[in-house]
């Protein structure tokens, strides 16, 4: 069986960190969101990969390549318009002639998802997931073990069974797809085309899944789908650990990584390659460190992403928080961690976390950062600052 | 990466094979070997090199062998390529290629010595070998799968005993795919590599094991349960997977920048010391008594070299010159010389003969390449590795980025021991170094408007580059990158050296690059040119208040130290004239006249 992974939005609401790099790139467990799709479906030996591209179409091609390291053969499908997600399926007419997956590339699905998918039977299968949420997905009506009807972002808080945007289809979709009418927001999206043909009366199979399937609403959501995803992969120590630092748990620690002595590491903890850590530095549970990451003597970090080539000081706190590439963090930056609300887009959501720093941010020393700080790609900020709610890319904070 | 492939037939094997590795080779080829049945053994050819150096042996020893074998290529990243490490490895009868980690195989070793094993390698690969012997009773497919029992890690393996009328593969977490033809069975590491002979594939799943003859292929799992066999009809084209989605290699190896200078200072730079750890071979004393470096270098090498002139003297307090190798003619023998040659491929045939000369004088020398066990790694002291990976595009990208990397992490080393930079600025020189595969990654992201002003400027008749300071040499990459593969005639010039002579070939019709990261001293150079009319496309750091006022486009890199801008501009003219070429429609990849590796003087 193929599969076709949608990979050619930003991710917008992920901002500020896909100012740089669309979602499916951001790495949760340490490895971005696609490459745990491409293991799932690996490991159910789909290995004839569709991936549509477009939003920051190189940083996927530079990663993934030719998909020979994940076990799988990658062939790109470019969407140039970013017109919705009907109209990036059809970009794979042509290339699948039986039936076939279509998955995010920008949600965590495990091996067993995948396998409840495609061992159902039915022409039309959605993978759905019964849970509670803020309304940002779409509801499947189910009678009789057939979808009646989907509600497309309800946007108020509800539980039921939501559709996680997986499918199986046979190939007589691209002949829907072709149909799908252009919605208020000017795209082709997939859900219209499945009302269509609901309409129409033809057969939905919903597929209730007991494996894993999580999602990233907003940059500051990462955590937690980092702390399922640190569960999925076995920790292993390659790098070198000195006598006197201290690892509970399931850590991993990649090879030319250095963790220097008086450091106290607690599992569930993940860090790449060439990091070189301490002397004294304490990780708590449910932390990815990227690869070349270098943290300064006697700083903390927790439930925290920290991607590579990032650069932490000393006497640092960080926690709950995500570290964009690049960053460069003075010694004594505290982040503060607490329930805060976020303005988004004229809205306001509540959310509880540290901060968020998108790639490239320049932080001076003896910087504060109060709950809820989201800075932009490239911004810096100057020594002794506090700083809160949103600083857009490339600004300078002064004091 | 490496790659594994296999035939069994009515034709010759080795051909096939030779053929099937070459398709390959982009995956990697410092070290090659065929294993094929003839008579009652079997015929092993293996060496650390090119494929085509081991057919033409195969050729000069009259096409040994029947229609069975097996094959290897492989790109050593860490650990010498050798003969013995090469692929295929022999116990007894069985021979047998392998793509994957064995994760156990120092237990598997230390229990197949004590039962009899001597090893000739230190691979891994080689105790799967043995083991699959201790196993062998006359049943080749029983005894892989009795092997692949006490095996942990991954595999994709071929197996060739002299007694079994059939061959085995088996696979785990690597790569392999089997392909029928008519009266053959084809088994590669990965489809395009089959193309030519079948469109017929199976792909082999993981845990499962094949029994492969020419007429028919059996296929079970672990335990011996069959399992069916599903052909596939590919319908894509042999080239377009290699590319990995982008159109062209160059462009694939341009955007490979941030990872190569990342594999290159990887494991080498400590910066609690502010020193860097290289196998340079010759003792602090010995560097704390040079006087003087000669680097020999030819085309995009020789720019590297050239900046080296400049970072040598200033972090290291030592004269450089540097010269090309092909007039490379008097060598001035100075007892306190350091040598240092510049090579991607270690194969230059003019810089090889210059190093030889330099060897039997009896000086001290270093080479800086990317081709592990390559020939200049033999001539010299010590060897500085750039870690790219193949470069395929004739045009050097990645590799000449990690050769400036590779300059820097020498020039702090040389500094550091002759005590001319202390360690603190050593450290703060790394520091900056680890930020430089992100920068490179903010310089890849101007991709757009690098394309723009190339695609204003694809009709230019003449294109001009100046630079000053670290920035001279990176004028001349770019005229030449511009050269190469846009075939459009260019300049490269020092900035103070324009108004000696070439001031006169400016007109509104010849575009300037200004490479304006590096000092201030760039923008009456600029003014000089503007005033004649001529278009500046200037690349100059960020938040540069008056570079806007004198150039005419402003492409804005991320702000470093000046030795470092000079690997930003590098990417930024590399994009500008692979965009300039890609618009005038050009063999990006494979310009006229032109080969990757010059093997000749």
């Amino acid at each position: 069986m193929k599969a076709v992974i949608l990979a050619a939005g930003e991710g917008r609401r992920c901002r500020p960190l896909t100012q740089t790099r669309s979602k499916v790139m951001l790495p949760v467990g340490n490895r971005p969101f696609m490459e745990h799709v491409i293991s799932a479906l690996a490991a159910n030996d789909i290995r004839d990969l569709y991936i549509v591209v477009g939003y920051q179409k190189e940083r996927v091609m530079d990663y993934f390549e030719d998909g020979l390291d994940f076990g799988v053969k990658i062939t790109y499908l470019e969407q140039n318009e970013l017109l919705g997600t009907a109209h990036a399926l059809r970009k794979a007419e042509g290339y699948v002639n039986e039936q076939f997956l279509v998955v995010n590339g920008d949600n965590l699905i495990d091996a067993r998802a995948v396998k409840e998918l495609i061992s159902s039977r039915g022409e039309n299968v959605i993978l759905a997931a019964l849970r509670q949420h803020s309304g940002d997905y779409g509801v499947l009506m189910v009678q009789q073990e057939r979808v009646k009807a989907i509600i497309e972002k309800p946007g108020r808080p509800c539980s039921g069974i939501l559709n996680t945007g997986a499918y199986k289809f046979s190939p007589a979709i691209f002949e829907d797809l072709r149909h799908t009418p252009l919605s208020e927001r000017g795209s082709y999206e997939m859900t219209q085309t499945l009302s269509q043909m609901i309409a129409e009366g033809r057969e939905f199979v919903p597929v209730i899944s007991k494996g894993i399937w999580s999602d990233a609403i907003f940059a500051w959501d990462l955590l937690s789908a980092n702390n399922l995803a640190l569960g999925m992969k076995d920790a292993n120590i390659s790098g070198e650990i000195e006598v006197g630092a201290i690892i509970k748990g399931p850590v991993g620690v990649g090879k030319g990584s250095i963790i220097r002595s008086g450091s106290y590491l607690v599992g569930p903890v993940s860090i790449g390659e060439d990091c070189d850590i301490g002397p004294s530095v304490t990780v708590l549970p449910s932390t990815s460190i990227g690869d070349s990451v270098r943290i300064g003597s006697h700083s903390e970090v927790r439930n925290s992403i920290i991607m590579s080539d990032a650069r932490i000081g000393s006497a640092s706190i960080i926690s709950d928080s995500v570290v964009g590439a690049s960053c460069t963090l003075g010694d004594q930056l505290v982040i503060e961690t607490g329930p805060t609300v976020v303005d988004w887009e004229d809205a306001f959501e509540r959310a509880e976390f540290g901060a968020v720093f998108a790639d490239d941010v320049t932080v001076g020393s003896r910087v504060l950062a109060f709950p809820g700080t989201v800075v932009g790609t490239g911004a810096r900020i100057g020594s002794g600052t506090s700083i809160r709610g949103w600083i857009e890319r490339e600004s300078r904070v002064i004091s | 990466m490496c790659g594994i492939v296999a035939y069994i037939g009515d034709q010759l094997a080795g051909p096939i094979l030779f053929d099937t590795l070459k398709r390959l080779e982009y995956r990697g080829y410092d070290s090659v070997g065929v294993a094929i049945k003839s008579g009652n053994g079997i015929e092993v050819l293996k060496s650390a090199g090119r494929i085509a150096d081991l057919e033409k042996v195969y050729q000069s020893r009259g096409c040994p062998g029947e229609s069975m074998g097996i094959g290897h290529t492989r790109w050593a990243t860490h650990g010498r390529p050798s003969d013995q490490n090469a692929h295929p490895h022999t116990s007894g009868e069985i021979a047998i290629v392998h793509n994957g980690i064995i994760e156990n195989y120092l237990v598997l070793r230390e229990k197949l010595i004590k039962s009899g094993y001597e090893f000739a390698s230190e691979t891994d690969s080689e105790a799967l070998a043995h083991l699959i012997h201790s196993h062998y009773r006359g049943d080749l497919y029983a005894a892989v799968r009795a092997a692949l029992e006490d095996v942990d890690g991954s595999y994709a393996v071929a197996v060739l005993a002299a007694s079994s009328p059939y061959l085995v593969c088996a696979r785990k977490d690597s790569p392999l795919v089997l392909g029928k033809g008519a009266s053959a069975v084809y088994v590669a590491s990965d489809v395009p590599a089959l193309l030519p002979y079948t469109k017929d594939v199976i792909r082999m799943k993981d845990g499962e094991v094949a029994r492969i003859f020419a007429d028919r292929v059996e296929i079970t799992d672990r335990s011996g349960q069959p399992r069916e066999a599903q052909v596939e009809r590919i319908n894509w084209s042999a080239d377009a997977a290699e590319k990995g989605g982008y159109t062209h290699f160059m462009l694939k190896e341009i955007h490979e920048q941030p990872r190569a200078i990342r594999e290159t200072i990887a494991g080498r730079i400590s910066e609690i010391e502010g020193d860097v750890r290289l196998d340079l071979r010759i003792s602090d004393e010995e560097i704390r008594g040079l006087e003087r470096v000669t680097i020999i270098a030819c085309g995009t090498s020789y720019h590297a070299g050239m900046l080296a002139k400049n970072l040598f003297a200033r972090a290291a307090g030592l004269p450089v010159d540097v010269e090309v190798a092909s007039e490379f003619l008097n060598l001035q023998v100075r007892p306190r010389n350091l040598l240092l040659g510049i090579t991607q491929s270690g194969e230059t045939a003019d810089t090889l003969l210059a190093l030889k000369k330099a060897k039997t004088c009896g000086l001290r020398s270093l080479a800086i390449t990317n081709v592990l066990g390559s020939t200049v790694a033999e001539l010299v002291d010590g060897t500085i590795y750039t870690r790219c990976g193949p470069e395929i595009g004739v045009a050097a990208t990645k590799t000449f980025t990690s050769q400036l990397v590779a300059i820097i992490l020498l020039a702090v080393r040389l500094g550091r021991a002759r005590g001319h930079i202390t360690p603190d600025q050593g450290r703060k020189m790394l520091i900056e170094l680890t930020k430089l595969p992100g920068l490179v990654q903010r310089v890849l992201e101007k991709r757009e408007e690098i394309r723009e002003i190339a695609e204003l400027y694809a009709g230019a008749s003449c294109y001009f580059f100046i630079g000053r300071d670290y920035l001279y040499p990176i004028s001349l990459e770019g005229a030449l990158k511009m050269k190469e593969i846009a075939y459009i005639p260019s300049e490269g010039y020092a900035g103070g050296e324009l108004k000696h002579g070439p001031l006169a070939l400016i007109t509104d019709k010849t575009p300037v690059v200004a490479l304006a990261t590096c000092g201030k001293k760039i923008q009456s150079n600029i003014k000089e040119v503007s005033a004649r009319g001529a278009e500046v496309i200037a690349f100059a750091t960020e938040g540069d208040p008056d570079i806007a006022k004198v150039a005419s486009h402003v492409i804005e890199l991320p702000q470093t130290q000046p030795i470092y801008s000079a690997v930003l501009c590098t990417v930024a003219v590399q994009l500008l004239s692979y965009y300039t070429a890609n618009k005038l429609g050009l063999p990006i990849d494979k310009p006229r006249n032109l080969a990757k590796c010059v093997t000749v003087e």
